[in-house]
């Protein structure tokens, strides 16, 4: 299990570099984090670590919030739990090797075949 | 918020978005199908906004730019619609407020005041989609979660469709020619509103789920009354339907008859003999029209040449 979700992770480099790859991945495994602790974590140079989760934070792949139980300390977090990050990137790839007037027509059945299904059961008082 | 409801929010809400923006999208319908696809039952709004903002950088990462904006479009409008504190009870009263100047105007009544929205959990079992409490001022809508922009609109339709009864209830016209008429005029009303895509979605529910085998036979029956209401309305125009509903059960019957006559090319000398007819007293209306049925064909035509 655990190695078929690594193995499902290798989609990630499609869309990001290593250092992305690997904070999304600490974050996921650790919980939430400072800034510091994610550069000594990763050996990556503090400013690289920032510059990185700003990008990441901005489409909304992690957050970042206040952690009020010890001392006041900003942490980011996933904000999107690794399956369904997993997902959302296969969606893209899957609808990438598509034309959009394909996708424009399966959603269109799609859309049909919700409603046929709705028909056979609801009625108009 | 009751629970049942706020399992449906985010589902609502996105699709309300969708609806709001779908002028503006170059492919909304890929993106009413990632709706379907990625919102669940019970997800939560903001959680829905960050995943379709990762999928936008997603498809931007992968050079699908206008689709990629088209998500951000719609996130967007989500966000707005969260901060307005948006919620299906109040867009259906919006939708109810909209509707019920139209239909008041068409049908030539006013209620005193806008009836009651109750909303409740669709079940699958009875298949109502709304209904009009027995003297009550009150329409209740069932909610549907299907997934798809569809469903708002169906349902919208559906109030529609209820609010029109209410207005009709006075007026006492026969059954079919209630029902149909309800129909007509929900379609009527959101046209008259701009809203294309929402009374297409309507008709497209009553016309295509009515000829799907093992369809409530009540559906199939109302198609029929919708087609028979439609085919009288289209003789004597929207704007006169408050005279048609005075008529009674005969009357409609003998108007129908009308309107599915063959007459070849004296089709608008008899939309003109009927405008100006069904304005006059019910019953001298119904006298007129069993006096033309009581000619043989030619002698009708030759009555309509007159209206030429």
């Amino acid at each position: 299990m655990v190695k078929n979700l690594a193995r499902k992770e290798e989609i990630l480099y499609n869309f990001y570099n290593e250092n992305k790859v690997k904070i999304l991945k600490l974050l996921w495994d650790k919980g939430p984090m400072g800034l510091e602790e994610i550069s000594r974590s990763l050996q990556i140079d503090p400013e690289v670590a920032y510059k990185e989760l700003s990008e990441l934070e901005k489409e909304c792949a992690i957050g970042k919030r206040f952690e009020h139980h010890s001392a006041q300390r900003e942490v980011y977090y996933a904000a999107i739990g690794r399956e369904r990050v997993i997902d959302l990137c296969e969606t893209a790839l899957r609808d990438s090797s598509k034309s959009l007037s394909q996708l424009e027509m399966e959603a269109e059945e799609e859309m049909r075949k919700s409603l046929k299904r709705f028909a056979r059961e609801a009625y108009l008082d | 918020m009751e629970p049942w409801l706020q399992q449906e929010y985010a589902r609502e809400l996105a699709f309300q978005a969708l609806d709001l923006c779908w002028d503006k999208l170059f492919y909304p319908k890929p993106i009413n199908r990632r709706l379907m696809d990625l919102i669940k039952r019970g997800s939560k709004a903001e959680d829905v906004i960050k995943e379709l903002t990762f999928l936008s950088y997603r498809y931007s990462n992968l050079g699908m730019e206008i689709l990629a904006k088209d998500m951000l479009r719609l996130v967007g409008e989500m966000k707005k619609l969260l901060e307005e504190e948006w919620t299906l009870e109040k867009e259906l009263n919006n939708a109810m407020s909209e509707i019920k100047t139209v239909l008041e105007d068409v049908l030539g009544r006013a209620m005193q005041t806008q009836p009651l929205l109750k909303l409740c959990p669709y079940d699958e079992k009875s298949g109502k989609l709304g209904s009009h409490p027995v003297g009550k001022n009150e329409v209740i809508i069932y909610v549907t979660n299907i997934n798809g922009v569809t469903s708002l609109h169906i349902r919208k339709g559906v109030l529609a469709h209820e609010l029109c009864h209410l207005l009709m209830n006075g007026a006492k016209a026969a059954d079919w020619f209630n029902e149909g008429l309800a129909i007509c005029l929900a379609i009527y009303v959101w046209e008259k509103l701009n809203k294309k895509n929402l009374a297409n979605d309507f008709l497209y529910f009553v016309e295509y789920g009515s000829e799907r085998k093992g369809l409530t036979l009540r559906l199939r029956k109302y198609r029929e009354y919708w087609h028979r209401v439609q085919s009288i309305v289209s003789m004597v125009g929207f704007e006169n339907v408050r005279f048609l509903i005075l008529q009674d059960s005969e009357t409609h019957k003998l108007l129908l008859k009308c309107a599915k006559s063959d007459i070849g090319h004296y089709r608008v000398a008899m939309r003109k003999w009927l405008t100006e007819l069904i304005q006059k007293p019910p019953e001298e209306v119904k006298k007129s029209l069993k006096k033309f049925f009581s000619y043989p064909p030619e002698e009708r035509i030759a009555f309509l040449k007159n209206f030429v």
